[in-house]
């Protein structure tokens, strides 16, 4: 957004604020119903993936931007072009 | 990812109002009709929900960045009351007995894992936000990621085993009461924590509803104005706040709509928004990127240089698309 600019912690705030909720509610019966072995390591690598998944996202918002690509481009009917990718491609784009 | 971010809402709005009207009002819906009183209850609730959302959407994230710094820290604050207390728990002479593995409900738990430590869809529209460097911005997912592991880890194992049963009903794990916080479970010094971990899932979702709503309102835009849409946020920065604020409006009617209403917190906890998430996330996401490495040559600083990358993406996307038709197949199989 126009005039803003969060630091490190006020991002790691946010993004914690948005996960955390729904997990106060789900992983608890989650662990106690399939058991806490098996659970242990989907998280695990769940939240492997997620690490990964992120990183996808994020490179497929810049490259869009830095090629301008229309949006009748198949590609671009992604999930990730029709999240908030301009405005972080324009803070990456004013960093190089 | 709208109907994912309104179905999310929606959702929030409902626990809220639930959670409302259980803690206020003691309007208790375990195995019983909804009483009108209880309804009406309910949606006083959700209209409170609507109107803090609605605010808090409306502000920037730096506006509002005290709210979610105290949120953040009551968060922490009431893991640890929570860790603390099942620790206490086990020191007990008699202990209950935990589950080490159940095949039957592996899927349902994987849903609801998936579920739990999603947090891709608002990604973008923070760090669009934040001005640091990619370095930094890397190293904010790797500390979500880890603090995600770290919490719902020790929350997972030690619930597993202090909870001796499956909680009743939906509506008692709105308020955590299956960890047996009553009023006799506990000391009287303490009565007040208890009041603060009873009530923290209500207060959450507050913290995180305004973080959904923008992303929902991000997502809009770009419907509407395609690549000049943060052109159109800067030209019209009011008019934006107002949609944003606005965006809560379909979950609040959608909510108010159901009479069912704790049937939408029970299909949360069945996993279903879980294995939309399978489907969208860790299916489409690793597709996507392969096809923007071919496609796009430009190179991105968020790129993985494992050369590998390209074989395991297919390789996940493949594997998430098995277990979701797998978890899929079972459903149905139960409700047919």
């Amino acid at each position: 957004m126009p005039g803003e600019e969060l630091g490190y912690w006020t991002t790691y705030c946010f993004l914690m604020n948005s996960v955390i909720g729904a997990g106060v509610l789900a992983i608890p019966q989650a662990f106690q119903v399939a058991g806490v072995l098996p659970c242990t390591f989907i998280l695990v690598c769940i939240g492997c993936l997620g690490w990964l998944m992120a990183r996808e996202i994020l490179a497929i918002t810049e490259k869009l931007a830095l090629t301008k690509a229309p949006l009748t481009e198949p590609l671009l009917a992604s999930p990730a072009q029709q999240w908030d990718l301009p405005e972080i491609v324009r803070e990456l784009l004013g960093k190089q | 990812m709208t109907f994912y971010f309104l179905g999310s809402l929606t959702a929030f709005t409902n626990v809220f109002g639930t959670g409302f009207a259980y803690l206020f009002f003691a309007c208790d819906y375990a195995g019983k009709d909804v009483t009108p009183q209880c309804f009406d209850w309910y949606l006083v609730g959700i209209a409170v929900f609507g109107v803090i959302a609605a605010v808090l959407a409306a502000l920037d994230y730096k506006e509002q960045a005290v709210f979610q710094y105290i949120m953040m820290c009551l968060q922490l604050v009431i893991v640890l009351i929570v860790l603390v207390y099942a620790f206490y728990h086990l020191s007990k002479p008699e202990k209950p007995g935990f589950v080490l593995v159940d095949s039957d409900y592996l899927g349902q738990s994987f849903a609801l894992i998936v579920l739990a430590a999603n947090y891709h869809g608002v990604f973008p529209s923070i760090l669009a936000a934040s001005q640091k460097s990619q370095a930094v911005q890397k190293s904010v997912i790797i500390a979500v990621a880890i603090t995600v592991i770290i919490v719902y880890g020790s929350m997972g194992v030690v619930s597993a085993l202090v909870i001796p049963d499956l909680p009743p009903n939906a509506s008692h794990l709105l308020s955590q009461e299956y960890f047996g916080y009553t009023a006799t479970t506990l000391p009287r010094v303490l009565a007040a924590l208890k009041e603060l971990v009873v009530i923290f899932p209500v207060l959450d979702i507050c913290s995180n509803a305004p973080i959904v709503a923008q992303s929902l309102a991000g997502v809009v835009t770009s419907w509407g104005w395609g690549s000049d849409h943060a052109q159109v946020r800067r030209s019209h920065p009011y008019l934006f706040r107002l949609g944003r604020a606005f965006c809560l409006f379909p979950a609040v009617l959608l909510a108010s709509s159901s009479h069912n209403f704790v049937l939408l917190t029970q299909a949360a906890l069945a996993g279903l928004p879980g294995m939309m998430l399978i489907l969208l996330i860790m299916t489409y996401v690793p597709v996507c990127y392969n096809r923007a490495m071919d496609c796009l040559e430009v190179k991105s600083g968020f790129d993985l240089s494992w050369k590998g990358i390209r074989g395991f993406n297919w390789a996940l996307s493949l594997c998430a698309f098995c277990v979701f038709c797998t978890l899929l197949c079972q459903r149905l199989d139960r409700v047919l």
